[in-house]
C-alpha cells in the first residue's frame, strides 16, 4: 500500500538553511508543505525554487500556529501520514522512514522522535540536562512515557492528525501535542532520531531559557 | 493635607469622566461614580474604612483598601489576559484561513 506522506516544514526567517533542507526532502517522493510564518528574510522566495506546497502567514504567529496551518493543509490534500520537520537543518531526512514506520505497520498513530534514545548527537551537556529534566517533569504530570517531549520530528496518521488541534501558537505546542495524543487515546510510540546542532541552528533555535517560556505558556493555557 | 487634595481631585475627575460618558453605559457610570464617592468618603473620614477593616478582621483601614485594590487589579489582569488570548486565537484563525486560501502548489516544479 502506497501511503501519501506529507512533510510539514514550519519556517520563520530560515532563508539561509531552508534551501538545503528542501533539496534533501524533495529528492524523495514526499509531499512537502512549507509554512512561511511571516518571515522577513526571503524564506518564501527560497521555497519557491523547490517543488513544494507553499503557504504563508501574513505575519509571524509562532511555530505552533504554523504547524497547525500545515497539518490542516496536508489533511485537505489527502495526506495519509503527516510528518513535522524543522526548517533549520537540525533533522536528518534519513530519519523520516524511521518515524513513519510504526504508522505504516499500524503499531502507532503518533510517533515522537527522541534525541535521547540510543543514537548520539552533538548536544551540549547543559542543553541535554535541561531538556531531559523538563521532559521528565512534564511527562510525569501529563502521564505519558516519552524520553523527549520537545523534538520537532514527529509523525501522525491521518486519523490522529484530524483529532489534534494546536492552539498554542508558540513553543508550548510541543506539550499540547502530547496532551492531545493522550486525551484522544491515540496510540503513540517514540523512535530515536539524530539531531545535528550546528552553530546556525543553535543561534536560530530556542535559547535554553525557552523551556521556562514553554512551561509558563502551558501552565497559563486557560 | 496635600494628599487629601490630590486624592479627592483624582476621585472627582474620575466621577466627572464617568458622568460625561454616561451615554455609553449607565451601569458603568453609576458604578464608577459610586466608587469615586466611596473614595472621597474614605479620604475625608478614614475612620470609616478602619471600622470596616476591624469588622472583617483587618487591622488598618488603609490595609483593607490596599487588599481590595489588589483583588480588583488581579481580576482586571486576568480579564484582559483571557481577552487577549481569545483575540490571539481569532487572529490566528483569520491568518490561517488566508494562508490556506492562498496556498501555492508548486509541487509540479519550480515556477
Amino acid at each position: 500500500m502506497n501511503k501519501r506522506t506529507a512533510i510539514i516544514v514550519p519556517a520563520y526567517n530560515e532563508a539561509a538553511a531552508l534551501g538545503g533542507v528542501l533539496a534533501r526532502l524533495t529528492s524523495a517522493d514526499y509531499m512537502v508543505v512549507v509554512v512561511d510564518d511571516g518571515s522577513g528574510d526571503g524564506t518564501y522566495d527560497v521555497a519557491l525554487n523547490y517543488p513544494v506546497h507553499l503557504l504563508r502567514h501574513p505575519f509571524n504567529l509562532g511555530q505552533g500556529a504554523a504547524l497547525q496551518t500545515g497539518l490542516s493543509y496536508a489533511l485537505s490534500r489527502g495526506a495519509d501520514i503527516l510528518v513535522t520537520f524543522d526548517a533549520d537543518g537540525q533533522h536528518s531526512a534519513e530519519d523520516i522512514p524511521g518515524v513513519t514506520a510504526p504508522i505504516q505497520s499500524g503499531a502507532a498513530e503518533a510517533v515522537f522522535g527522541s534525541r535521547f534514545l540510543g543514537k548520539s548527537s552533538n548536544m551540549q551537556p547543559r542543553r541535554r540536562m535541561l531538556i531531559r529534566g523538563a521532559t521528565r517533569l512534564f511527562t510525569r504530570i501529563a502521564g505519558v512515557r516519552l524520553s523527549d517531549a520537545n523534538c520537532g520530528l514527529r509523525a501522525f496518521s491521518r486519523r490522529a492528525a484530524g483529532k489534534i488541534t494546536i492552539t498554542q501558537n508558540r513553543m508550548a505546542h510541543t506539550l499540547e501535542l502530547i496532551e492531545q495524543v493522550r486525551k484522544h487515546n491515540i496510540a503513540y510510540t517514540q523512535v530515536p532520531v539524530t539531531v545535528t546542532y550546528t552553530e546556525y541552528s543553535l543561534r536560530k533555535g530556542q535559547p535554553l531559557s525557552g523551556i521556562f517560556r514553554i512551561f509558563s505558556d502551558w501552565v497559563l493555557r486557560l | 493635607m496635600i494628599i487629601e487634595i490630590v486624592l479627592i481631585s483624582a476621585f472627582a475627575l474620575m466621577a466627572l469622566h464617568a458622568y460625561r460618558r454616561r451615554h455609553k453605559s449607565w451601569v458603568a457610570c453609576l458604578i464608577i461614580m459610586g466608587l469615586s464617592l466611596l473614595g472621597i468618603v474614605a479620604t475625608l473620614a478614614p475612620g470609616v474604612t478602619t471600622l470596616l477593616a476591624h469588622f472583617v478582621g483587618v487591622g488598618r483601614g488603609t490595609d483593607l483598601v490596599l487588599y481590595l485594590f489588589v483583588i480588583f487589579a488581579m481580576t482586571l489582569l486576568l480579564h484582559y489576559y483571557l481577552w487577549m488570548r481569545d483575540m490571539e486565537i481569532q487572529i490566528t484563525q483569520l491568518a490561517r484561513r488566508q494562508a490556506l486560501d492562498r496556498a501555492q502548489d508548486c509541487s509540479a516544479g519550480p515556477s
